[in-house]
C-alpha cells in the first residue's frame, strides 16, 4: 500500500507539474508566435469570397482582382487612430507584362544560325512557346545583308554585325502599391527609394522622360518564369547561284516582304532550301529562370562569361547593345481570383477556364485587359500626364517572412509555396500565363502616391493595422484587438482579425495539374489551438484524478472494513474505543504519511536541483485530497454494515452481489481505462489534427509532443496499475475460496473456469459502460465513424482480454501457493 | 478406504530455515477405521491432513491412499481423488459467505453434475443433518452448529470413503459437539474411513486408533489399538 | 530657258538637301541649347529615305569622343541602344502598307559629359 500510494501521489503530482509546464509552453508559444507583423485586416465592403465566408480561410495573395474601395483618407483616419501603431495600405495596381526588351549574346564574324525555344512552367508542367524564333544570318558584314529571320520582330532585334539580339518571351507581373514609410515598418524592408526620384545616369539613359518613370523595387528571387533555350549553328556558305535561286522564290526577291505577305511561300523556302544550309554542330545554351533578370529591370540584358543572363551596368565590355519597346506596359491585366469548389473542410477543387493560345497552358481566371494610357501611330503616349514606365531602384527579399509561424503578411508576397501532395518537392509557381492557378504575389512595389494615378479614386485594396502597445497576443491583447475591430467594422470595413491567425495547408484538387497542398491563412487559429489544448488539459486531469482517487478511496475503503474486524476483535478483547482508535491512527499515519513523506523529501530533492518547485506543491495538494477522501471513506466505514441477505440467481450472480464493492473498485478503473482506451486515442488524433492544420499549431505541439506523451504513457501505466491492484486485491482476498475448491476437489481448470465466467460477467459490464460512455463522450466531442467505432470495440475486447489474462495470471499464482493459509 | 503410509515426511522453508514439520511418519488404517490424532498445537495435525487430502504432496515416503499413490499421482487424479472419494471438515467450517446453504453444501459437484440432480441430493444431504428447513439460508443467519453440520452437509455430497476432520468441534458448544460426534460416528459406521485431528478430549475418546502427535512425529508408543 | 533654270534649281536644292544628309549640318534639329562649353550632343539625319521591308541602317553620332552610349528610335515604338566612340549605326526594318515618314530620334550619353537632348529627324519610307 505504501509503495503504491508512493507511485500515485507522485506520479499524480508530477504529471499534473509536467501538464501545467505544457500549458505554460503553448501559452507562450501562442503569444510569442500567433501575433505575425499586423493584427488586423481592412478591407472594402462586402471583399469576403466564399472561401472565406464558408471556410473562415483566407487565401493567400487575398488581393483579387485589385478593384480597391478605401481612399487615401480613410486610410490616413486609420493611421491617426491613437491606438494603431502601423496602418500599411496596399493596392494592386494591376498585372503587367515585363518591358519588352532584348537580351545579346557576341556574334562571331561568320554564317549562324541562331535558334531560340521559349518554355514556361508552372512547378508541375512545362509549357513550349507555340511560336518558332530563328534566324539564318549569312551576313559576314553590314555590307552585304542576308538574313532570315523567323519574323519581323525577330530581324528588328538583331540588328548589329557584331550581335545578335533575341526579345524575352511575354510574362506577367504583380504591381502592388503601398506607403513606403508604413509598409517598411511593417515589413522591416527599406522601401524609401520609392519616394526618392530618379536620378540615377544608368537608369536614365533607358527612360522615356524623368517624369514619367515610376519608381518600383522589384521583388527578389521573382524571375521571368521563362526557361529559354539558345542553339547555335554554323552555316554553309551559300553559293552565288543557290542566293539567286533563293531570291527567285521571294515576293520582288525580298525575304522580309515574303514572310510577311506569304508565310507558307517563305517557310518553304525555309525548310528546303535555307536550312539545309546548315551545319549542325550546335552549341546550345540554356537559360533558366533564376539565371534570369527582374520583370521591372529596366536595364539591357547580355550572356556574360559564365553563360548567364546579366543586366548591363554599364561596366562590362560584352554589352554591345540591345532594344526595348519603352512603352510596352502601358497595357495591364485584372485577374479574377481562382474560384474553389468546396469538397469538404479539407478538400478543394479547381476547375480550369481556358487555355492560353501562346503556351497552350491551362488557365483557371478571368483576364480583362486594362489600357492605362493611349499611344499614337508612333508608339508614344497621347496624353502624357497619364503615361508612365517603371524604372526598377532595388530589390527586396521575401525569404526573411518564410520562417513565420503566423501568415502576418497574408500573402501579397508569396511567402509559401504550394505543393504537388503526391511529390511536395515539386512547388507550384505562378508560370509566364496569366490566369495561372498560382496566384502571382506582388513582383514590383510602387508607392500608393502613384495608386490614384493609375487606378483612380479609393485605389487601396487593404490596411493591415498593427495595434499600438501590443507586446504579445493573449487575452488582453486579442480584447483590445477585437474592440478596434468592431469599431472598424461598425465603419463599413470589411475586418478580419488576423492576430492569432496562422497557415494552414489544404488539398486542392487542380484540373491538369493534380492534387495541390496549399496554405491558407486561418484566422482564429491560436483560439482553435488554445480551446483545443485546454479541453485536452481537462480531459487528462479529470481522467487522472479519477483514476488515483478512485483507486485510492476504494483501497482504504477496504483497508478499514478489513481493520474493522481486527478492531470488533480487540473490543471483545477488552481495548477500550480510545486505545483501538489511537492503534488504528498509529497505523493508518503510517501508511498515508509515509508515502506522503517519501515524495515531499523526493521532490524537495527535485525542487533543489531543478530548480522547480510545482510537483512538490502540487504533491502536497494530492495529498491533501487523499487525506479527505480517507476522511470520506472513515465516515462510510462507520455506518454499520448489512448482514448479508439471501441474493438469490445463479452462482456467478450470488458471487457479484456479495462481492459488488470490491467489485466496483476493479469494474470502475476498468470502465475508465475502456473510456482512456476507446475515447482518448481519438479524442488525442482529433485534437491533434485539429491543433496542427496550422503552422502555429504544428508548432505549438511539437514542442509539447514530448511532454504530452509522457503524461499519456504515465495515465495509462498508472491507469493500468490500479487495474491491476485492484484485480490482484480482489483475488487475495479471495484466496481461501480458491483453496476451499482445491479442497472440495475441484480441478484447476474448473476453479479459472468458474472465476473467468465471473470475470467475464462484470468486466464485461464494466467495459461495455466503458464503451458506451466513449461512444457518448465522443458523440459530443468528435466525429464518430463506423472505423473508430470499431477500432473503440477492438480496444474493449482487447481490455477484456487483458483483464481475464492478468486475473488468470494472478488464480495461478494462487493455486500454487498450495493454501497454505489453511496450515497452522 | 484403506491408507497406507510410510515413513512420511514434510518440510517447509521459511525463510532460510527449514522446518521438518512431518517426521518419517508410517501408519496403515484399514477400511472403515477411525483414527484420532491429538498433539499440541503447531505439532504438524494440519499438515498431516493435509498431505492425507492430497492437498499437499509429502516430500517423502510412501502415502498410498486406497488406490491412489499419493507421491505419484498427477494433479488431475488427486483433484479427481478428493472430488470423488473424500470429505474434509473444518474447525472454522470454511463455507462460502456468499452462497446460501443449499448452494454451500452443493458446490462440490456443481462443475460435474446437472444442476438440478446435484440439488436434489444436497437436499438430501441436508436433511440427514438436520438442516433442510435452512436450505435458504446465509451462513451468517446460522449457529455455529448449524454451519457445522453445513459443512458434513457438504463433506458427504460425494459420498466419501474418507472423511477428514480437523478440529471439527473446535467452535462448537457441548450440545452441538455432542451432537457432531454422534453424526460421525454415524457416518463411520456407514463404513466411511474417518482421520480427525482434535483437542477435544471427548471426542479423542473416540475412534479405533488413537496417536499423538508431537514435533511432526507420530511416536510407537503414541500408538494403541484399543 | 525657263525649264533649264527650274530644273537646275530643283537638282541644286536637292543637291543640297543630299549633302546635308550626309553632313549633317545646319539641317540637324535640337530641341535645347545648352552650354557650348560641355553640353553633349547627338546628331541623326534628317531625313531618311526608305522602303518597307527593307532594312535600313541610320548612324548616329556624338558631338563628344571617347565612349558614348547611344539610344535610337526609329519612330515606331521601338529603341534600340548600344556603346561605342563617336558614333554607332542602327539598322531597323519598317512595315507599312502605304507611303509613311516616321519621326526619328535619338540621344547621346557621353560618359564623361553626360546625357544629350534628343535629336529628331524624319524617315520616309516607300511602300
Amino acid at each position: 500500500m505504501i509503495t503504491v500510494l508512493v507511485l500515485i501521489i507522485s506520479t499524480v503530482s508530477y504529471t499534473l507539474a509536467t501538464l501545467a509546464d505544457a500549458n505554460e509552453q503553448v501559452k507562450q508559444n501562442i503569444t510569442n508566435f500567433s501575433r505575425g507583423s499586423y493584427d488586423i485586416l481592412l478591407r472594402p465592403p462586402d471583399a469576403r469570397t466564399d472561401l472565406e465566408q464558408k471556410l473562415g480561410i483566407i487565401e493567400e495573395n487575398y488581393l483579387g482582382s485589385g478593384e480597391g474601395g478605401i481612399t487615401t483618407t480613410q486610410w490616413e483616419d486609420v493611421k491617426e487612430h491613437p491606438q494603431v501603431e502601423i496602418a500599411a495600405p496596399v493596392a494592386s495596381v494591376g498585372l503587367f507584362t515585363a518591358l519588352k526588351r532584348t537580351w545579346m549574346i557576341k556574334k562571331e564574324n561568320d554564317l549562324r544560325y541562331y535558334g531560340v525555344d521559349y518554355s514556361t512552367s508552372d512547378g508541375v508542367n512545362d509549357y513550349t512557346y507555340g511560336k518558332e524564333t530563328y534566324m539564318y544570318d549569312f551576313s559576314s558584314d553590314m555590307k552585304s545583308i542576308h538574313q532570315y529571320p523567323s519574323s519581323l520582330e525577330v530581324l528588328n532585334n538583331f540588328f548589329m554585325e557584331e550581335i545578335a539580339s533575341f526579345s524575352f518571351p511575354i510574362s506577367y507581373h504583380q504591381v502592388v502599391a503601398v506607403d513606403p514609410v508604413e509598409e517598411s515598418r511593417l515589413t522591416d524592408y527599406n522601401l524609401s527609394l520609392l519616394n526618392e526620384g530618379i536620378d540615377d545616369g544608368l537608369t536614365l539613359k533607358y527612360i522615356t522622360k524623368q517624369e514619367l518613370a515610376i519608381p518600383i523595387i522589384s521583388l527578389k528571387d521573382v524571375p521571368v518564369p521563362n526557361t529559354i533555350k539558345l542553339t547555335v549553328d554554323s552555316l554553309e556558305e551559300p553559293t552565288e547561284e543557290e542566293v539567286k535561286t533563293w531570291s527567285s522564290k521571294f515576293v520582288d526577291s525580298n525575304p522580309i516582304k515574303t514572310m510577311d505577305l506569304n508565310p507558307i511561300q517563305y517557310e518553304k523556302v525555309i525548310q528546303n532550301y535555307i536550312s539545309k544550309k546548315r551545319r549542325h554542330n550546335e552549341e546550345v545554351y540554356v537559360f533558366r529562370p533564376e539565371d534570369g533578370p527582374s520583370p521591372f529591370e529596366i536595364l539591357p540584358f547580355y550572356v556574360d562569361e559564365k553563360g548567364k543572363l546579366s543586366p548591363d551596368d554599364g561596366t562590362g565590355e560584352d554589352y554591345l547593345g540591345g532594344s526595348r519597346t519603352p512603352f510596352s506596359q502601358q497595357i495591364g491585366y485584372k485577374l479574377s481570383p481562382v474560384r474553389y469548389d468546396i469538397k469538404n473542410e479539407k478538400e478543394l477543387s479547381v476547375t480550369q477556364t481556358g487555355i492560353n493560345d501562346d503556351y497552350h497552358a491551362p488557365t483557371y481566371r478571368e483576364i480583362e485587359e486594362v489600357e492605362y494610357f493611349k499611344l499614337n501611330e508612333n508608339d508614344d503616349p497621347v496624353n502624357e500626364q497619364e503615361a508612365f514606365e517603371f524604372a526598377n531602384v532595388g530589390f527586396f527579399s521575401i525569404k526573411e517572412n518564410t520562417d513565420k509561424l503566423a501568415s502576418a503578411p497574408l500573402g501579397i508576397y508569396g511567402s509559401t509555396s504550394p505543393y504537388l501532395a503526391s511529390d511536395p518537392s515539386k512547388k507550384l509557381h505562378p508560370s509566364a500565363v496569366p490566369g495561372s492557378f498560382i496566384t502571382t504575389p506582388a513582383h514590383g512595389l510602387i508607392s500608393l502616391n502613384w495608386a490614384e494615378k493609375i487606378k483612380g479614386e479609393a485605389p487601396i485594396d487593404a490596411i493591415r493595422v498593427k495595434v499600438a502597445g501590443l507586446t504579445g497576443y493573449d487575452e488582453e491583447a486579442a480584447a483590445l484587438i477585437r474592440k478596434l475591430a468592431n469599431e472598424w467594422e461598425k465603419g463599413g470595413f470589411t475586418v478580419d482579425i488576423v492576430a492569432g491567425a496562422s497557415l494552414q495547408e489544404l488539398s486542392v484538387d487542380v484540373e491538369g495539374i493534380g492534387e495541390v497542398m496549399q496554405s491558407f491563412t486561418t484566422l482564429g487559429a491560436a483560439d482553435t489551438v488554445v480551446s483545443s489544448w485546454n479541453l485536452l488539459q481537462v480531459v487528462i486531469t479529470v481522467l487522472y484524478v479519477l483514476v488515483a482517487f478512485i483507486f485510492i478511496g476504494f483501497t482504504l475503503f477496504h483497508l478499514l472494513e478489513d481493520r474493522q474486524r481486527d478492531e470488533q476483535l480487540l473490543a471483545r478483547l477488552g481495548w477500550s474505543h480510545k486505545l483501538i482508535r489511537r492503534l488504528r491512527y498509529k497505523e493508518l499515519g503510517q501508511i498515508l504519511v509515509i508515502p506522503m513523506l517519501l515524495v515531499f523529501i523526493g521532490f524537495t530533492v527535485y525542487g533543489i536541483i531543478q530548480e522547480e518547485w510545482l510537483p512538490l506543491i502540487l504533491a502536497v495538494g494530492v495529498s491533501l485530497l487523499t487525506l479527505l477522501v480517507y476522511a470520506f471513506t472513515t465516515s462510510i466505514q462507520k455506518r454499520k454494515p448489512k448482514k448479508v441477505k439471501q441474493s438469490g440467481g445463479t452462482v456467478t450472480q450470488q458471487n457479484i452481489w456479495f462481492y459488488r464493492f470490491r467489485l466496483l473498485a476493479s469494474g470502475l478503473q476498468l470502465l475508465i481505462v475502456t473510456i482512456l482506451t476507446c475515447f482518448l486515442p481519438f479524442f488525442l488524433l482529433q485534437s491533434v489534427e485539429q491543433t496542427t492544420q496550422t503552422r502555429l499549431g504544428n508548432y505549438v505541439h511539437g514542442e509539447v509532443e514530448g511532454l504530452f506523451i509522457l503524461i499519456i504513457i504515465l495515465l495509462y501505466g498508472l491507469s493500468l496499475t490500479t487495474v491491476y491492484q485492484s484485480l490482484k486485491r480482489l483475488w487475495e482476498k479471495r484466496e481461501n475460496e480458491i483453496q476451499l475448491f482445491l479442497y472440495l476437489g475441484w480441478g484447476a481448470g474448473a476453479i479459472r473456469k468458474y472465476y473467468l465466467k465471473e470475470v467475464l460477467f462484470w468486466a464485461g459490464i464494466a467495459i461495455l459502460a466503458g464503451w458506451i460512455g466513449s461512444i457518448c463522450i465522443s458523440l459530443y466531442f468528435l466525429d464518430v465513424s463506423t472505423v473508430s467505432v470499431l477500432i473503440g470495440v477492438l480496444g474493449a475486447i482487447f481490455i477484456l482480454a487483458l483483464t481475464l489474462a492478468g486475473s488468470l495470471y494472478i488464480l495461478r499464482c494462487l493455486e500454487k501457493k498450495g493454501g497454505r493459509n489453511f496450515a497452522n | 478406504m484403506r491408507i497406507e503410509v510410510k515413513q512420511m515426511s514434510k518440510t517447509y522453508q521459511s525463510g532460510i530455515e527449514s522446518v521438518n514439520v512431518l517426521k518419517d511418519i508410517t501408519f496403515t488404517i484399514e477400511s472403515g477405521s477411525w483414527m484420532t490424532i491429538t498433539g499440541p498445537s503447531g505439532s504438524g495435525k494440519t499438515t498431516f491432513l493435509r498431505c492425507l487430502s492430497t492437498i499437499e504432496k509429502a516430500d517423502k515416503g510412501i502415502v498410498k491412499i486406497g488406490d491412489l499413490n499419493g507421491m505419484n499421482a498427477t494433479e488431475e487424479e488427486r483433484s479427481h481423488f478428493r472430488r470423488t472419494s473424500l470429505g474434509y471438515i473444518f474447525q472454522d467450517f470454511q463455507l462460502f459467505e456468499q452462497f446460501d446453504v443449499l448452494t454451500n453444501v452443493m458446490i462440490p459437484l456443481l462443475p460435474y453434475m446437472p444442476k438440478q440432480e446435484i440439488a436434489e441430493k444436497a437436499k438430501q444431504m441436508l436433511e440427514s443433518v438436520g438442516l433442510l428447513e435452512r436450505k435458504n439460508f446465509m451462513p451468517n443467519q446460522l449457529s455455529g452448529g448449524e454451519k457445522q453440520r453445513t459443512a458434513i452437509a457438504r463433506a458427504l455430497m460425494n459420498d466419501p470413503e474418507l472423511l477428514l476432520c480437523d478440529e471439527p468441534t473446535g467452535n462448537l458448544d457441548l450440545e452441538n459437539r455432542d451432537k457432531m460426534i454422534a453424526i460421525l460416528q454415524q457416518i463411520n459406521r456407514s463404513g466411511v474411513t474417518v482421520v480427525l485431528v482434535t483437542h477435544d478430549p471427548e471426542l479423542a475418546g473416540n475412534g479405533d486408533i488413537h496417536g499423538l502427535m508431537r514435533d511432526g512425529e507420530l511416536t510407537e508408543k503414541s500408538l494403541e489399538v484399543l | 530657258m525657263k525649264k533649264i533654270l527650274l530644273a537646275s534649281l530643283f537638282t541644286f536644292t536637292l543637291l543640297l538637301c543630299f549633302a546635308g544628309v550626309q553632313t549633317f549640318a545646319e539641317d540637324t534639329k535640337e530641341t535645347e541649347k545648352i552650354d557650348i562649353q560641355s553640353a553633349v550632343r547627338a546628331y541623326v539625319p534628317g531625313v531618311v529615305y526608305g522602303t518597307h521591308y527593307v532594312p535600313k541602317t541610320v548612324t548616329v553620332r556624338s558631338s563628344h569622343g571617347g565612349s558614348n552610349h547611344f539610344t535610337f528610335r526609329p519612330g515606331d515604338g521601338k529603341e534600340y541602344s548600344g556603346y561605342e566612340g563617336t558614333s554607332r549605326s542602327f539598322t531597323h526594318t519598317y512595315k507599312n502598307n502605304t507611303y509613311k515618314e516616321y519621326t526619328i530620334s535619338a540621344r547621346v550619353t557621353n560618359m564623361e559629359y553626360g546625357p544629350s537632348p534628343w535629336a529628331y529627324g524624319t524617315a520616309r519610307i516607300s511602300y
